[in-house]
C-alpha cells in the first residue's frame, strides 16, 4: 500500500472510528473483547480499502465490513495477528458516573437479547440510517426492514416489561 | 426501555466517544505495519503448516490402509482399525471443507443476511463436529474396555477406570456448557430470524 493510500485510509478511520467502535461495543462477548473486535474490523477495512470502488457510500461499506467482521469473528484461523493495545480502550467507561454506565448496560442487555440480524437492524436504526441504507447493508428489502423494525420494537417492549 | 430511550443512550454514548481519541495515528500505523509483517510471515507459516498437516494425514491414511490390507488381524482388531481409518478420512475431508467454507465468506461484499446464514450453518456444523468427536472418543473408551476385559479385572482397576470415565464426562459437560451454550442459544435465535424472513 502506498503512502497516499495509507494517509487516505488513516483519515477514513479517523472519521469513522466512533462508528466502528460502537458496532464492536455491541458485539463484545466473553470470548470476543472490544479490543479484538475493533482491531479485527480496522484490519479488515484496511485489507479491503484498495479494492473499494465507490459503488456504495463509504459509510455503508464500513458498516457492512464492521458488522460482518463482528458476526463472523472466530478464532479458528491460525494467523490471528498480535493485538496491539489501544490508546484509550474503553477507559472512559470505567471512569464515568454510575447512571451512565447503568444506562449503557441496559442498552447492551436489551440489544444483546436479540438475534444477529435484529441486532444489526436496531443498531443501524439507532445510527439514524434510512430504510434503504439498512436494506443495502443487510441485504433486505425496504419492506422487510420496516416489518422487522416494527417486530423488534414489540420484542423490546416485551423484554422491558418482563 | 422504549426505542426513544435507547436512542438517547446511543446518542449519549456517541457524545462521550467524541471526547476521547480511540486510536491515535501512531497506534494505527503500528497496527498496519505489524499486520503487514505478520501477514508475510504467517502466509509462509500457514502454507507450511497446511502442507505438513496434509502430508501427515495423507501418510497416516496410506500407512494405516497398507497395515489394514497386509497385517494379520483378528476380526475384532480389523474392525477397530478400519473404523479408525474411515474416521481419519472423514475427519480430513470434513476439516478441509470447513476451512474452505470459512474462507468463502466474503465479508467485504456479502450482505449481512448471507453472512449470518453462513455463520449459523458453520457454528451448527462445528457443534455437530464436537458431538461426533465426543462420540468417537466414547466408542474408543468402550472398545478399550472390551479389549482389556474390564469386568474380569479386580475392583481397584474397575474403580480407576470408572473414575476416569466420570471425570471425563464431567469435563465434557462443563466444556459443552461453557463453550456451546451461548453458541446454541445464538444459533436458535438466528434460525428463528431466518425463518421469519422466509415467511415475510
Amino acid at each position: 500500500m502506498n503512502k497516499d493510500l495509507e494517509q487516505e485510509f488513516t483519515a477514513c478511520i479517523k472519521e469513522y472510528e466512533r462508528v466502528i467502535y460502537k458496532v464492536c461495543y455491541l458485539y463484545t462477548t466473553k470470548s470476543a473483547s472490544l479490543n479484538d473486535l475493533y482491531q479485527e474490523a480496522v484490519l479488515n477495512i484496511w485489507r479491503a480499502f484498495p479494492k473499494f470502488r465507490g459503488e456504495c457510500k463509504i459509510s455503508t461499506w464500513i458498516y457492512r465490513i464492521t458488522l460482518n467482521t463482528c458476526i463472523s469473528f472466530i478464532r479458528k484461523e491460525k494467523n490471528i495477528p498480535e493485538i496491539v493495545s489501544l490508546t484509550q480502550e474503553a477507559e472512559w467507561l470505567t471512569e464515568e458516573e454510575d447512571s451512565f454506565r447503568e444506562m449503557l448496560a441496559e442498552l447492551y442487555r436489551l440489544i444483546n437479547n436479540l438475534g444477529q440480524l435484529d441486532k444489526s437492524i436496531i443498531l443501524l436504526y439507532l445510527e439514524e440510517k434510512d430504510y434503504a441504507e439498512i436494506g443495502e447493508i443487510t441485504g433486505l428489502t425496504v419492506t422487510n426492514v420496516a416489518t422487522k423494525l416494527s417486530r423488534i420494537k414489540d420484542k423490546m417492549r416485551k423484554m422491558t416489561h418482563s | 426501555m422504549e426505542l426513544d430511550e435507547l436512542k438517547k443512550s446511543w446518542e449519549a454514548l456517541d457524545s462521550r466517544l467524541k471526547k476521547s481519541e480511540l486510536m491515535d495515528e501512531n497506534t494505527l500505523g503500528k497496527l498496519i505495519s505489524e499486520r503487514t509483517k505478520q501477514t508475510r510471515n504467517s502466509m509462509n507459516k500457514m502454507l507450511l503448516f497446511g502442507q505438513v498437516t496434509l502430508i501427515i494425514g495423507f501418510f497416516a491414511i496410506i500407512g494405516l490402509g497398507y497395515y489394514l490390507l497386509t497385517a494379520n488381524h483378528s476380526n475384532k482388531e480389523y474392525c477397530l482399525w478400519l473404523f479408525i481409518w474411515i474416521m481419519l478420512c472423514i475427519g480430513m475431508v470434513w476439516d478441509s471443507l470447513g476451512y474452505m467454507y470459512l474462507r468463502s465468506i466474503d465479508i467485504e461484499r456479502m450482505p449481512l443476511v448471507t453472512v449470518i446464514k453462513k455463520m449459523t450453518a458453520y457454528n451448527r456444523n462445528f457443534i455437530i463436529e464436537c458431538f461426533v468427536a465426543a462420540f468417537f472418543f466414547l466408542s474408543a473408551f468402550l472398545v478399550q474396555a472390551i479389549c482389556i476385559h474390564l469386568m474380569t479385572l479386580n475392583l481397584v482397576s474397575i474403580l480407576i477406570f470408572s473414575v476416569i470415565w466420570i471425570v471425563g464426562c464431567i469435563a465434557a459437560i462443563w466444556i459443552i456448557k461453557r463453550m456451546f451454550y451461548d453458541r446454541l442459544k445464538n444459533i436458535k435465535r438466528n434460525l428463528a430470524e431466518l425463518r421469519e424472513l422466509k415467511q415475510d
